[in-house]
C-alpha cells in the first residue's frame, strides 16, 4: 500500500484543487500535469532514489496520478453538492438550455437533451445528489485527467531526472 | 523522423479543425456528425465555458479561449518543427516561463483584478501550446533515442 502513497497523495491535492474556483480554472491544463509531476517527486523522495526516471515510469504514474485524482476530486464535488444542494450545472442551467438552442440538431434532441439536464438539475435540488451527473462526472475526470496526468509525467520525468540527476 | 513531423501536425490540425467547426458546418451534411463527435472528445479536455468560446458570426469554437490558444500554439510550434532540427533538449526554466503568464492572467481574472479577456487567454495560451509542445516532444525524442 505505501508505495502507492505518493499518488494518493498528489491525488488527493488534485482532488481538493479541482473543487477550488481558481484552481478549478486551470485544472484542465495546468493543475493535473503539475500534480504528476509532484507524484514523481513524492515517489522519488519516498523511495529515496537514485536512478533516474524511466519515461514509461513517468507515464504509468502520470496515469494513475489522474485516475486518483478523479475519483478523489469527484468524491469532495458529491459532499459539496449534497451539503449545498447546488453546483456548477445548476448554477449553469439557464446558460446551458440557451446554448443547446444554438446547436445544430433537430428540436425533438434539443428537447430530449433539455428534458435530461432539466431532471438532474431537479434531483440536485431537491435530493443534493444526482446519479448520471455523478456518472458523467466521473467518465469526464478519468479521461481527462488521465491524459493531462500523462503529458504531466511525461514533463515530470524530464524536470525530475534534468534536477535531480543531472540528465539532460 | 520527417513522418512523425508530419504525422504530429496532421493530428493537431484535425483537432484545430475540429474545435472551429461550427464555422463550416453548412458546408456539408455528415459534419453534423463531426460535430458531435468533436463536441464530446472535447469536453473531456476543456470546461467548454459558454462564455469563454471564441464567438463571432454567431458561431463558437468548441473549447475555451484558452485551450484554443493552447492547442493552436501546439500546432504553429509543429509546423515550425518541420523546419527546424530537431531540438534535443529545451531549458525546463522555459517551460515554467511560458506557463507564467497563463497562471497570472487565470490568477488576476479569478480575483477580478481585470476583466477576463478573451485576446490575453488566446495569446497566452499560444505561448503555453508552443512551448509546451516542443518541451514535450523533445523529452519524448530524447527517451527514443535512448532506446526507452
Amino acid at each position: 500500500m505505501k508505495k502507492y502513497y505518493p499518488i494518493l497523495i498528489a491525488g488527493f491535492i488534485g482532488g481538493i484543487a479541482s473543487v477550488i474556483p481558481i484552481f478549478k480554472s486551470l485544472s484542465c491544463c495546468l493543475v493535473i500535469p503539475i500534480i504528476s509531476v509532484l507524484a514523481l517527486y513524492f515517489e522519488m523522495k519516498s523511495t529515496s532514489r537514485n536512478e533516474p526516471f524511466k519515461l514509461k515510469e513517468g507515464i504509468t504514474i502520470g496515469f494513475f496520478t489522474g485516475i486518483s485524482s478523479a475519483f478523489l476530486g469527484l468524491i469532495f464535488d458529491v459532499f459539496i453538492t449534497l451539503v449545498t444542494h447546488s453546483n456548477e450545472l445548476v448554477l449553469g442551467y439557464p446558460q446551458m438550455n440557451e446554448m443547446l438552442n444554438t446547436f445544430p440538431v433537430d428540436e425533438l434532441t434539443k428537447k430530449q437533451a433539455s428534458e435530461m439536464i432539466k431532471n438532474v438539475v431537479q434531483q440536485i435540488q431537491n435530493n443534493g445528489f444526482s446519479l448520471t451527473y455523478v456518472f458523467a462526472m466521473l467518465v469526464n475526470g478519468l479521461m481527462s485527467n488521465s491524459i493531462f496526468g500523462i503529458i504531466g509525467g511525461i514533463v515530470g520525468v524530464r524536470i525530475l531526472n534534468n534536477k535531480f540527476f543531472e540528465v539532460e | 523522423m520527417l513522418k512523425t513531423k508530419f504525422a504530429i501536425v496532421l493530428i493537431l490540425l484535425i483537432w484545430n479543425l475540429g474545435n472551429f467547426i461550427e464555422f463550416y458546418i453548412h458546408l456539408a451534411d455528415f459534419l453534423l456528425f463531426f460535430h458531435l463527435f468533436f463536441n464530446h472528445l472535447f469536453s473531456f479536455v476543456c470546461h467548454q465555458d459558454a462564455e469563454k468560446l471564441i464567438s463571432f458570426w454567431g458561431k463558437s469554437t468548441l473549447l475555451c479561449t484558452r485551450c484554443s490558444g493552447i492547442y493552436f500554439g501546439a500546432f504553429l510550434f509543429s509546423i515550425v518543427n518541420i523546419f527546424t532540427k530537431q531540438a534535443k533538449s529545451i531549458k525546463t526554466k522555459l517551460l515554467f516561463f511560458s506557463a507564467i503568464p497563463l497562471i497570472f492572467d487565470v490568477t488576476f481574472t479569478s480575483f477580478g483584478i481585470y476583466n477576463y479577456s478573451k485576446i490575453i487567454a488566446f495569446s497566452t495560451g499560444i505561448v503555453l501550446g508552443f512551448v509546451g509542445l516542443q518541451f514535450l516532444i523533445s523529452t519524448i525524442f530524447t527517451f527514443s533515442d535512448n532506446g526507452e
